[in-house]
């Protein structure tokens, strides 16, 4: 029975233990299948099957265009599989590309957030068919309990509903439905059917899962909306290092969660309306309470009042707004007096809107941003103080604020932590989600049997900043990119136009690298970008492989930054030194790469992208989470690596092996003739030299460019004159 | 002030208090309460008609209609009359006073009857605001009583001396609630004005002010004017009697393909997002029909000022919740949606209730610090 669950011959050399006998066949000697295939549909077929019937398509030996409104399949190279007296073989797609297995949506009413998980890309990159393989058997030896994890990628996306086609469209053109059929091979009992399954939530799950079928020709699976955002709070509270976070008067500070403290908790979502969710553990919740009044109602009576086109213009608006011409302050009732007694001071809002009731205002008088404003003012105050009642009223010490309302945006966050604040006396604090409007995506994501995160480690989840989708939060601007050509096509068009949105980017690229004469701002631009306070989020890279270094007293409270970058000197130092060092670093990527033409332009593309990373950073020094020298150098290498340089230091590598091997026998030989203490000394010294000759500082590479690391090692040794500044020998 | 609406609620609004008191002619007093929106004015007369003289005032006097008209009370001595003006219009509010003289009203309780040395006693913001004008423009002083003391002064003095006074709304259904004098404390007392303020009172004199929210009767006036043009509060909430709230709020069935989402007592015409439909890129503002924007907003903070009433109650233990102030003006479809509120959250358990005299709180709280008023005692009967 295992057998015919097989619906791809792997090739020799699984790099997967796999548990079931596997006869690897040799595709070339099965038939083409022929056009049309016949499905069949009855009630004996069996489960296996129905997997493979999905696999099937209209295919002859080409690519095969259906109607335009259908998902269209790779078939060229369609070969059929298995044995071939099975009345429903299995179609091999090897030019489908499908190391991606698993979607999951969140359909509200205003956004669609999207989580897809992809497999890491194989070694050989262009080996479709054998990267195409190795993800299928990852996932698809559907009877083993604990199959084995993969490492992969969790990747976040949102579209506005009304956009729901082009949601569509970028699902479809990276085949993200056909690997959610994934889940059928898990899902033994799944209904016999030839379509295949995505988990989904929010309301529109119910709405157009019509259209899913008819588009994509996918089954929606329902979510309870409740437990998708519950098990996605927990979820990301358990395993993102920096994941919440208190905003308070500007101020954003990461709370480290101990993911054994983390429940009972309030969890707030902000979507169109609000609902309060008491956690008590993993599955176990209740809607507490909730409110009409959400991220809908500013929206709807903004766009009313301002004419605004959309959400982020409304909330843009709002930065240049003074809310004191729309709402009605104590001091305005009091005459400029404080009502001291209650503790109302002159300043506080008595009356949102109440000074708009004044006869000679009408609405053309009243500047939109203002108006604006005085409505994000007036609901996410009146969403911190419901939810701190409803916390208070079951004691629970922490809120957690999520849901597409809130977007990073700090005025919003500053008068909910307010709210929160005021009115609990200080004594419960509001926090933050920096995933905040995927909680129901993720959590659907995780109703997936086995989605291989059960029990996933923090320590096995890195995220990673790619430019595309991070640096912009997640929002897809244009068709998904599809390979690195494109993405440094897109690339080279987004930084072209982020100059105008974006204050600070790297000026026109000169020298040889293409790069050079990056000056780091050293103060924030003069205006506000739109996102400017929005934390960006980036891919979870799961790891399975990482694990916590045995002899770390405490991994829980090991940070690996020794140098924060909290401190602005601090920022403003490193980035110098980084962008300063930044044309060096791309001569050598290219270098390493064999200096083509390729190579230069990828290195061009870095160039821009670590720039464009540096300068969001220096703006918003939080945007990816809490920052440190050792997150900025990971951010370096992982930008160097996403435009495949895969290590920019290879060719002098080389080059010190090669001349450290010449001298090794004699270097040997010489600390062989040495007596212990000097040998010891010696020994030393080395190391200390290697280690200068890895610092990468400006003075070093000066000494790299000119000789060996034998010169260095031997000028350090000169210049290392004992006694040392610290010196125990 | 729209004369028509007053009229046509005229028996459920702020009838006329009789005193069983002596006529005392010389006896009468004036308070004020200034809020942000507006002027309430409570003044005591003899049950002489000195006083019905309306010579083509603008604002109503609400005594002047009802004056007799209530034949279930017993014979009086004595009446508390209300008045109240828009405070923008104060100069409305100036002429009235004057004219019926009531400034020197007050001033006949006083040791000291000089024309000049006039005391008023008034609250709310406005007492501090203009108290200037009312020297310059009438030659009195304000004499400022503190706003929260007031409002459960007169909450208290109504519940117990005013017999039926407090009052549920469930479904269109008026029910008079017989409060007893001895087991009347503690409560909440959640007056709507501009803003709102939520007091739990413990006693008389007893009080603290607990909570509150900015979304009161001001941001519906203020909302409801910037989207519909309405000249007046009145108007508005007019307008909302003939609204339908589903063009433009987003329904939980709306989201749901017209499905509940009964897992969590949600029903398909729960509101999900006030003014959630209004996210829609092919509808403008002018677009809405202003009864439906009325009505959508009235929903919003009604619904809000609810829920966060009953949450507090919840916290103190609070069993019983009055709402009074401005916002409410016995419009019945504001205490549904508010009553409606306080149910759901409290699944039966807290009931929302109202008073016939809910505007004039601060006034008759005003009113009462007067040192000898003589209505401490007052029984109801």
């Amino acid at each position: 029975m295992e057998s015919t669950a097989l619906c791809f011959a792997p090739p020799t050399g699984l790099p997967i233990n796999f548990k079931h006998s596997i006869n690897p066949i040799d595709t070339e000697s099965y038939g083409v299948a022929k056009w049309p295939l016949k499905f069949n549909n009855s009630e004996k077929v069996s489960k296996e099957t129905v997997t493979e019937e999905r696999e099937m398509a209209s295919a002859t030996g080409n690519s095969i265009h259906r109607s335009s409104s259908r998902p269209q399949l790779d078939l060229s190279g369609a070969a059929i599989q298995g044995n071939f007296e099975e009345r429903d073989p299995t179609i091999l797609l090897p030019n489908q590309s499908d190391d991606i297995s698993h979607l999951a949506l969140d359909i509200g009413g205003s956004l669609i957030k999207l989580v897809y998980f992809s497999r890491h890309e194989g070694q050989a990159a262009n080996d479709r068919r054998k990267k195409s393989v190795e993800a299928r058997l990852g996932v698809s030896n559907g009877t083993r309990r604990s199959y084995p994890i993969l490492g992969g990628r969790l990747h976040f996306v949102k579209f506005e509903t009304t956009k729901i086609n082009e949601c569509l469209d970028f699902i479809y053109s990276k085949q993200l439905h056909r690997g959610g059929m994934d889940s059928r091979h898990w899902h033994a009992e799944a209904p016999n059917n030839e379509n295949a399954v995505i988990k989904a939530t929010g309301g529109g799950a119910h709405k157009f899962a019509d259209l899913f079928k008819d588009r994509l020709g996918v089954s929606i699976e329902k979510e309870d909306e409740m437990d998708c955002l519950v098990a996605g709070a927990n979820f990301l509270l358990k395993a993102i290092r920096h994941e919440a976070f208190t905003h308070i008067e500007g101020q954003k500070e990461f709370v480290q969660i101990d993911p054994n403290d983390l429940f009972p908790y309030l969890l707030v979502n902000i979507g169109s309306g609000v609902s309060m969710i008491k956690v008590d553990d993993d599955g176990k919740c209740q809607r507490v309470s909730g409110t009409n009044v959400g991220g809908g109602t500013y929206w709807g009576l903004g766009r009313l009042l301002t004419k605004c086109k959309s959400f982020d213009e409304l909330l843009e608006l709002s930065q240049q707004g003074d809310n004191r011409t729309i709402d009605m302050l104590v001091g305005d009732i009091y005459g400029g007096m404080n009502y001291s007694k209650i503790g109302l001071s002159a300043s506080t809002i008595a009356s949102s809107f109440g000074k708009a009731i004044s006869e000679d205002k009408e609405l053309e008088d009243c500047r939109p941003e203002d108006i604006s404003l005085s409505l994000l003012r007036m609901i996410s105050y009146n969403i911190g103080q419901i939810s701190y009642l409803n916390a208070l009223r079951f004691g629970l010490k922490r809120i957690f604020f999520g849901g597409f309302f809130i977007r990073g945006h700090a005025y919003t966050m500053d008068t909910i932590s307010f709210a929160v604040h005021f009115w609990s006396k200080g004594e419960t604090q509001a926090m933050f989600l920096r995933h905040e409007g995927f909680l129901g995506a993720l959590g659907a994501f995780m109703s997936y049997d086995k989605h291989g995160l059960d029990d996933l480690m923090v320590h096995q989840l890195v995220e990673r900043f790619p430019m595309g989708a991070s640096y912009i939060g997640g929002k897809i601007h244009g068709p998904p990119l599809g390979n690195l050509n494109e993405k440094i096509s897109w690339m080279e068009k987004f930084v072209q136009k982020g100059t105008e949105i974006i204050a600070p980017v790297p000026m026109a690229p000169p020298g040889t690298t293409g790069l050079g004469g990056f000056e780091v701002p050293s103060s924030k631009g003069d205006t506000l970008r739109s996102d400017a306070s929005n934390l960006n989020i980036g891919v979870l890279h799961l790891v399975p492989t990482l694990e916590v270094f045995p002899l770390l007293a405490d991994p829980k409270m090991y940070e690996p930054n020794t140098i924060d970058l909290s401190d602005h000197g601090e920022l403003e130092y490193w980035f110098t030194v980084l962008s300063e060092h930044l044309p060096d670093l791309v001569d050598k990527a290219v270098a390493s790469e064999g200096g083509t033409d390729d190579a230069k332009r990828r290195g061009d593309a870095f160039a821009r992208a670590f720039s464009a990373h540096l300068a969001r950073l220096m703006e918003e020094p939080a945007a990816y989470g809490k920052l440190g020298l050792a997150n900025l150098l990971e951010l370096r290498e992982e930008c160097l690596r996403e435009f495949n340089f895969i290590d920019a230091y290879r060719t002098i590598k080389q080059r010190e092996n090669e001349a450290s091997l010449a001298v090794l026998p004699d270097l040997l030989m010489e600390l062989d003739s040495m007596s212990e203490e000097p040998r010891l000394l010696t020994l030393i010294e080395g190391v200390l030299a290697a280690n200068i000759f890895d610092w990468g500082s400006r003075a070093c590479v000066d000494l790299y460019h000119k000789g060996t690391i034998i010169e260095i090692y031997r000028m350090s040794r000169k210049k290392m004159q004992r006694p040392w500044r610290v010196d125990d020998f | 002030m729209e004369k028509d609406g007053i009229r046509e609620n005229l028996d459920e609004k702020d009838s006329n208090i009789m005193l069983p008191k002596p006529s005392l002619d010389e006896f009468s007093h004036l308070s004020l309460d200034i809020g942000g929106s507006l002027i309430k004015v409570v003044y005591f007369s003899s049950n002489s008609n000195c006083l019905v003289d309306d010579n083509g005032m603008r604002s109503p006097e609400d005594s002047l209609e009802v004056s007799n008209s209530n034949s279930n009370w017993p014979f009086l001595s004595g009446r508390l009359h209300f008045a109240k003006f828009e405070t923008s219009k104060i100069n409305d509010c100036l002429e009235f006073i004057s004219s019926k003289q009531l400034h020197y009203c007050g001033s006949r309780h006083h040791e000291a009857p000089a024309g000049d040395k006039n005391v008023i006693k008034a609250t709310g913001g406005g007492a501090y605001k203009f108290a200037d004008l009312f020297k310059e423009k009438l030659g009195v002083s304000l004499d400022k009583v503190d706003e929260m003391d007031c409002l459960v002064a007169g909450a208290n003095f109504l519940l117990k001396a005013v017999h039926p006074e407090a009052f549920t709304y469930m479904d269109g259904q008026k029910g008079y609630v017989q409060i007893d004098h001895n087991d009347l404390y503690p409560y909440l007392l959640v007056n709507i004005g501009s803003g709102v303020s939520m007091i739990k009172v413990d006693g008389d004199g007893k009080f603290e002010r607990v909570s509150g929210t900015s979304v009161g009767g001001g941001t519906f006036w203020g909302l409801g004017r910037l989207l519909t043009k309405c000249k007046s509060f009145d108007e508005l909430l007019k307008l909302s009697h003939q609204g339908n709230n589903r063009v433009i709020d987003m329904l939980v069935g709306d989201i749901y393909g017209g499905m509940d989402y009964s897992k969590i007592g949600l029903s398909s015409t729960a509101i999900a997002s006030s003014f959630g439909k209004a996210v829609s890129e092919n509808k403008e503002l002018e677009d809405y029909r202003p009864e439906d924007v009325s009505r959508s907003l009235l929903r919003m903070i009604s619904n809000n000022i609810g829920q966060i009433s009953y949450l507090n109650a919840l916290r103190f233990g609070l069993k019983r919740i009055f709402f009074g102030g401005f916002f409410i003006r016995s419009h019945a479809y504001t205490m549904d949606t508010i009553s409606v509120a306080v149910h759901f959250w409290s699944k039966g358990e807290a009931k929302a209730m109202f008073l016939r005299h809910e505007g004039f709180l601060g006034a008759l709280g005003a009113f009462m610090s007067y040192e000898k008023h003589d209505l401490e005692d007052l029984i109801a009967h």
